[in-house]
């Protein structure tokens, strides 16, 4: 691979004082099993995605690992690998759907270095963006190749000149959970919601988050579940999989249900739009409404947002399924214990 | 460690890795509990730091994108991708790898995970055991009593390409047991044995026992010499620019940049390349050139370097400044006859060869006449036998002599190859293959630039060469199963009886042009891809009339070539889900119908040369035999119900599925014209004065366990014990003789016979020397005569008058030698036959297919090797498995390029998916095999993917013909009916 410089800064502002400097020449490195391993190993640069000349190691910064469980919540440091989230014992009280998805990300050896803030920030999949031959929209370039080419895995609603599905399990999950990130730059801090942190190609095709180039995410909070409320995190990948593979689809529910009766709650779906998808439109038909009756048309529902490629009208189909199973699989749990309790 | 024990260059030291330069960093790690302080560059893995810099053994390479986990070592407690780590993050780590795990040489220092793999037989090429090994060892320090679904979530990062997944569960099981409780469990059905240094068992009785690998010792160790883990002293990494287009001329290469790298050596490419090399044909027509200037495929080489180091070879590449003519390229295969041609072609567009049609009695008649007349189109991918070992090749010249080391499977064949190429004598090239590689499943066939390439540039710059293919590289450039669209018409009466089949197929060649000098070896060129498939028919069943047609086509797409039964794949699918659709036309049993028409007879034509008639079908009986008991074991009879009949839940299907199936490997190699000679086969014995009966036989190891037949066979012949029969692992062409490739099935038959003959030879000079001293103990040569049994030599039906063997040859100046040069009669084909049956469950909502039970049976002549002909079995089934339901290697429709060459993306099968399998076994001997064997290294894959089609459609009612059956093809098919 070609070279760069790697910086360990010891503390936060060093690492921000590098990005603020540098812009897009130096990139934020956790656990590097996307940037280095995919990305720069296999050359994935273009006109709007330079070879990245510094990396910025955020994991010699100790601030920002660990995880903290407080009356508000539970706060995660942006460098807390995936392991340590599956294996927290409050993490998986309070929060098992968050250690379900974190859980279905790749294998266990990723998922020993693979951090939460990589993993939300991870480049997307899309196999023509993946091979330095297709100079594609996303890159750079002038075309999607995905339109002509085999799109089996692209989007099947919301895209736009760029067809990507956003790659991140957590991510799905934490829109759901209703999370927000804390984001720093040199001189300032913000939080932005996970509702409005993912950005769709029709508002920018070069990067999925709205993270500044100086910027990094450094934590993000999750709130208690809400007394009776029921969670589940289904993952379909082509094979059937617990593991090992992205999601074709994916879906985290958030249901505040009481006797059988949809009161409020998120529905998001992963693998077929550029963003963790919202599907209001589901959440709409299920509303105050008894579930066991609504359920089936409630779903079905989500075809009439869809917009299918050539290849992957497929997904629709499956995308409905993975909707009726992980919210009937919420509602054969036990609701999510609160932080009362 | 990486010291290679066969030829190095000449007064050399040990290879010294580069110093790091420009961003450098210091790190103190432990490595194995040695503490290491190094300096190292932030791009450098831990991979590169063990192998290059510290010549460590302990993890193999096969991605380098963390997605394959055979290099996994263990950091801090936890299983991690070496690859997927920089060493100049690592400080204060500590890191343990399969070097740090066994205590010392002996069979008693290995770890119980290390003995209990070999001893279960866990691997085959033993490339993932590292991998496994290791992760297995990080989860068993954190649960020792782990259940089997913790065992496969800890281990579903680890792949393992010869299927020995079930395997590995058992082997970590066992360990686990033997670790908690202190005791030794010694696996079902194993021998005895008392060797320090080996498994081997005190026995000559061995053939059809259980008998783990004789060189088990260096895959469950850092000791096997895997290429991609040895270095030569003094040597550069070659590199290549590849083209990015399908079809294109280059019109100008500039490299000064490039030159100007420090770390650069040498910088080739077509303008620059000397002679002789320049104008050395490989294939053709078109012709293609060693960096010629046209290029026909993506990822054809266009320039090499050589550099001190594989990144500065990369950083040299990005510098190279290429400009090309784009050409349109042939990229459909469907539709080559209105192609702009590419070279003097006699025939329309780019297609390569119409094979003469084979018609047999009347069949246009008999379909237009028959009662129900059913046409089934079926496609098959391209698919890629992704052996997990990156394909490494290590170079030096002696003078004007060249010495390789190749991961190859045909050491001779490929010899003969690199010498033409480099305008050699065949004694100026000596090749070595170590008996430690990645299994290639054939992908090792056709070495073209990439293995011919580093000879040149070892030769230019005078330095020992080493040569690793990217993975990326490895899907783009080694051999492919082609693809392939076949259109099978079946007529059939209400009685049962097939009337007449016609066969047409499209075999897509890609831009496998064939040798020039002959069209041996070429599936595609010289037919034998689309008569491979037509054999299928003409073998498995009979049918009053017969017609095959079919054509080749050349693409500007991916070279095909063998992958486990060149044309049996898609032969046998488009015959047996032809035979299930035509089963359901006249509503008989799929199974009753199969078993109407089978043919026992014989081949109404000749695989190869198509003439009539073929040969005579050897295997009457085990076709019947292995389809009844396949039946039973599965349950037909009470469990076959008509499509859609066995709902198990809302939604939920259960369905059956049974195939026949065959191969052919011994008298032929694949692509041989019909008149060729058949391979030699040969073999030397020798008994030393210290007892050690020692084998030498050329007879190439590629994991399946050929080195560990030949030593067995050995045994039993001589009658000495198999813990005293040595046998080299690797094959040395400057040591060993001929005795043909190991591919098409075809060692157990071939070397099988020679060292077999010779041992019997051995075992008669033994005798003939034993006498003598057997005389003084009261044996009477008059009328009594002499054997040897487990190192015993002793009068037959006085067992008790015995001498050990080592007494008899203790006072021999020189060994007994024996030996056998052999030509196997082409009437010595071993035809394998046998049947697979499925139950599978499937979901209409998500189209997911699963498989319930799998059972295979196969007539084998004689099982020679228990374990290892179980493991050919299930690793071919696991094989199947992976290409019937995802893998497709996919060429993006509009610029030619490969769209997922990469491990992840072309899907290769985890841990998770192996069935609960059931092989059984048909004997019936043949004389044409050692002890009646008959070779099945390639029966067990073609079944897989049309039992499961069937089984599909009997779940479900809806067919899928176009592979692999994948969930989109799935529920594109249930479309409505869902
Ligand atoms: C075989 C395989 C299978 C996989 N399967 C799945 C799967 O099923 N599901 C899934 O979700 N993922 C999957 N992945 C992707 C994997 O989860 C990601 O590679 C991983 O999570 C990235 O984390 P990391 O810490 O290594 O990130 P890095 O590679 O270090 O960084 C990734 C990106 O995030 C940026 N970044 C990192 N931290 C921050 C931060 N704090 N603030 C801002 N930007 C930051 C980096 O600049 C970089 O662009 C798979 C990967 C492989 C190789
Ligand atoms: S979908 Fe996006 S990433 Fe994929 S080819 Fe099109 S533009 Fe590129
Ligand atoms: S995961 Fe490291 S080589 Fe494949
Ligand atoms: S033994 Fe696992 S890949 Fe060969």
């Amino acid at each position: 691979m070609k070279r760069f410089i790697l910086r360990q800064p010891a503390d936060l502002g060093d690492a921000l004082g590098i990005l603020h400097e540098q812009g897009l020449n130096a990139r934020p490195l956790a656990g590097g099993t996307d940037i280095v391993v995919g990305v720069m190993r296999d050359q994935l640069v273009g006109k709007g995605m330079p070879y990245p000349g510094e990396l910025v190691d955020l994991t010699t910064v100790p601030s920002l690992a660990g995880v903290r469980v407080d009356d508000g919540g539970c706060a995660i440091g942006a460098t807390t690998t995936l392991v340590d989230i599956v294996e927290h014992a409050d993490l998986a009280r309070f929060w098992p759907m968050l250690v379900e998805a974190a859980a279905a990300v790749a294998t266990p050896e990723i998922r020993s270095i693979a951090t939460l803030g990589g993993n939300i920030h991870q480049r997307p999949r899309c196999w023509f963006f993946r091979n330095k031959d297709f100079d594609c929209i996303k890159k750079g370039g002038e075309v999607c190749y995905a339109v002509k080419g085999d799109n089996r895995y692209n989007a099947i609603v919301g895209g736009h000149l760029c067809y990507i599905v956003h790659p991140s399990d957590l991510a799905v999950a934490l829109l759901a959970l209703g999370a927000n990130a804390r984001v720093a730059s040199k001189d300032a801090e913000r939080v932005v919601a996970f509702d409005d942190y993912f950005v769709s190609p029709r508002e920018n095709l070069q990067a999925e988050t709205v993270l500044r180039p100086d910027e990094i995410l450094t934590e993000v909070r999750v709130p208690y579940a809400s007394p009776g409320t029921f969670h589940a995190f289904e993952k379909f990948n082509d094979k059937g999989l617990p593991t090992w593979d992205f999601a074709q689809v994916s879906v985290a529910v958030a249901a505040h249900v009481v006797d059988g009766v949809w009161q409020s709650g998120r529905i998001v779906l992963g693998g077929v739009a550029p963003v963790p998808y919202r599907a209001t439109v589901v959440e709409e038909a299920l509303d105050g409404k008894d579930i066991d009756g609504a359920l089936v048309e409630a779903c079905a529902a989500f075809r009439t947002v869809t917009r299918p490629m050539s290849h992957n009208d497929y997904k629709v189909d499956l995308a409905v399924v993975v909707l009726e199973r992980a919210i009937r699989k919420a509602l054969e749990r036990p609701s999510t214990p609160t932080g009362e309790s | 460690m990486n010291d290679l024990t066969g030829p190095t260059p000449a007064g050399a030291t040990a290879y010294v890795h580069p110093a790091p330069t420009g961003d450098v960093h210091a790190v103190s790690v432990s490595i194995d509990g040695v503490r290491h302080e190094l300096s190292v560059e932030s791009r450098e893995s831990l991979w590169e730091t063990l192998v290059y810099r510290l010549g460590h053994g302990g993890a193999n390479l096969g991605c380098d994108r963390a997605q394959c986990g055979i290099c996994n070592v263990v950091i801090d407690g936890r299983s991690v991708n070496s690859c997927a780590v920089l060493t100049a993050r690592l400080s204060g780590k500590s890191i343990t790898t399969v070097t740090g795990l066994s205590s010392g040489p002996k069979v008693s220092d290995l770890h119980p995970l290390q003995r209990a793999f070999w001893e279960e037989g866990a691997f085959q090429c033993g490339i993932c055991t590292k991998g496994f090994l290791m992760t297995s060892h990080a989860l068993l320090e954190r649960n020792p009593d782990p259940t089997d679904d913790e065992i496969l979530a800890a281990l579903s990062g680890v792949l393992c390409r010869c299927g020995e997944q079930a395997r590995i569960v058992l082997a970590v099981k066992r360990a686990a047991l033997e670790m908690r409780t202190g005791a030794v469990v010694a696996p079902e059905g194993s021998l005895p044995h008392t060797s320090e240094t080996s498994l081997m068992p005190h026995t000559s009785e061995v053939i059809g026992a259980r008998i783990p690998r004789i060189h088990g010792m260096g895959s469950v160790t850092d000791e096997g010499q895997y290429l991609s883990l040895m270095t030569l002293p003094g040597m550069v990494f070659v590199r290549m620019l590849r083209s990015p287009y399908p079809r294109a001329r280059i019109v100008s290469v500039d490299t000064r940049a490039a030159e100007q790298v420090p770390g650069v050596v040498a910088v080739v490419h077509h303008f620059n390349m000397p002679e002789p090399y320049a104008s050395t044909v490989i294939e053709g027509p078109p012709y293609r050139y060693l960096l010629g200037r046209d290029l026909v495929q993506v990822g054809m080489p266009v320039a090499v370097v050589a550099a001190e180091s594989e990144h500065i070879a990369d950083d040299a590449l990005a510098l190279i400044e290429v400009e090309y003519e784009v050409l349109e390229p042939t990229l459909d295969y469907l539709n080559t006859a209105t192609a702009p041609p590419q070279w003097d072609n006699h025939l329309p567009g780019t297609i390569r060869n119409v094979i003469p049609p084979v018609v047999v009695g009347e069949p246009d008649q008999a379909l237009e006449h028959a009662d129900v007349l059913i046409e089934n189109v079926t496609t098959t991918p391209y698919e890629q036998h992704v052996p997990l070992e990156l394909r490494t090749g290590l170079y030096f010249w002696e003078g004007d002599n060249l010495v390789t080391y190749q991961t190859t499977h045909r050491t001779f064949d490929a010899r003969r190859e690199l010498a033409r190429w480099l305008n050699l004598e065949l004694d100026q090239v000596r090749l070595i293959q170590t008996g430690f590689m990645g299994s290639s499943y054939g992908s090792a066939d056709h070495l073209i630039e990439e293995v011919v390439l580093p000879a040149v540039l070892s030769k230019i710059t005078g330095r020992p060469v080493r040569s690793t293919l990217t993975r990326e590289e490895s899907f783009l450039t080694s051999a492919h199963r082609g693809r392939t669209w076949t259109k099978v018409k079946m007529g059939v009466n209400r009685d049962g009886v097939i009337q007449g089949v016609a066969v047409d197929v499209v075999y897509d060649g890609g831009t496998n042009a064939g040798t020039p000098a002959s069209a041996a070896a070429s599936p595609g060129l010289s037919g034998v891809g689309v008569r491979g498939g037509w054999y299928v028919f003409q073998i498995l069943y009979s049918y009053l009339s017969q017609k095959y047609e079919g054509i080749e086509v050349w693409t500007n797409s991916l070279r095909a070539g063998p992958m486990r039964g060149v044309g049996r794949m898609f032969g046998l699918f488009a015959l047996e889900t032809s035979m299930e659709k035509a089963a359901y036309g006249i509503g008989m049993d799929p199974l009753a119908f199969r078993l109407r028409n089978l043919n026992e007879t014989g081949a109404v034509f000749d695989e190869i040369s198509g003439t009539q008639p073929g040969l005579p079908f050897g295997r009457v009986g085990g076709q019947r035999a292995s389809l009844e008991r396949a039946a039973e074991l599965i349950e037909w009879a009470d469990l076959w119900r008509p499509p859609r009949g066995r709902e198990v839940r809302p939604g939920v299907f259960r369905g059956l599925g049974i195939v026949s199936t065959l191969d052919r490997g011994g008298g032929r190699q694949g692509g041989a014209p019909s008149d060729a000679p058949p391979p030699p086969s040969t073999a030397q014995v020798l008994l030393h004065p210290d007892g050690t009966l020692e084998v030498l036989s050329g007879s190439t190891e590629v994991g399946s366990g050929q080195r560990t037949l030949m030593a067995m066979i050995a045994a039993q012949v001589t009658g000495i014990t198999l813990d005293r029969v040595v046998i080299n692992p690797g094959v040395d062409t400057g040591i060993n003789t001929d005795t043909g490739p190991t591919n098409s099935s075809l060692q157990t038959n071939v070397s099988g016979w020679a060292v077999l003959e010779a041992s019997e030879l051995l075992k008669s000079a033994l005798v003939d020397h034993a006498a003598r001293a057997m005389t003084d103990l009261g044996f009477d040569p008059a009328h009594e005569a002499l054997d040897v049994r487990d190192g015993w030599v002793f009068v037959t039906d006085r067992d008790e008058v015995r001498c050990s063997v080592d007494d008899v040859v203790a006072n021999l100046s020189e060994p007994l030698h024996a030996e056998s040069d052999r030509r196997r009669k082409l009437t010595e084909e071993s035809v394998a036959v046998g049947a697979h049956a499925v139950e599978v469950e499937v979901d209409t909502a998500t189209g997911g297919i699963e498989i319930v039970r799998y059972v295979a049976v196969h007539d084998v002549g004689k099982a020679l090797n228990r374990m290892a002909l179980d493991q050919q079995v299930e690793g071919g089934i696991v094989m199947g498995i992976g290409g019937a339901l995802h893998e497709e290697l996919i060429v993006d429709e509009v610029t030619g390029i490969l769209v997922n060459p990469n491990i992840l993306d072309y899907k290769v099968p985890s841990l998770y998916e192996v069935p609960l399998f059931i092989v059984d076994l048909v004997e019936i001997p043949q004389d044409y095999g050692p002890f009646g064997a008959v070779a099945i290294g390639q029966a067990s894959t073609p079944p897989v993917a049309p039992v499961l089609a069937n089984a599909l459609y009997n779940a479900v009612g809806v067919w899928v013909t176009d592979l692999p059956l994948s969930r989109n093809r799935v529920l594109d098919a249930l479309g409505g009916r869902a």
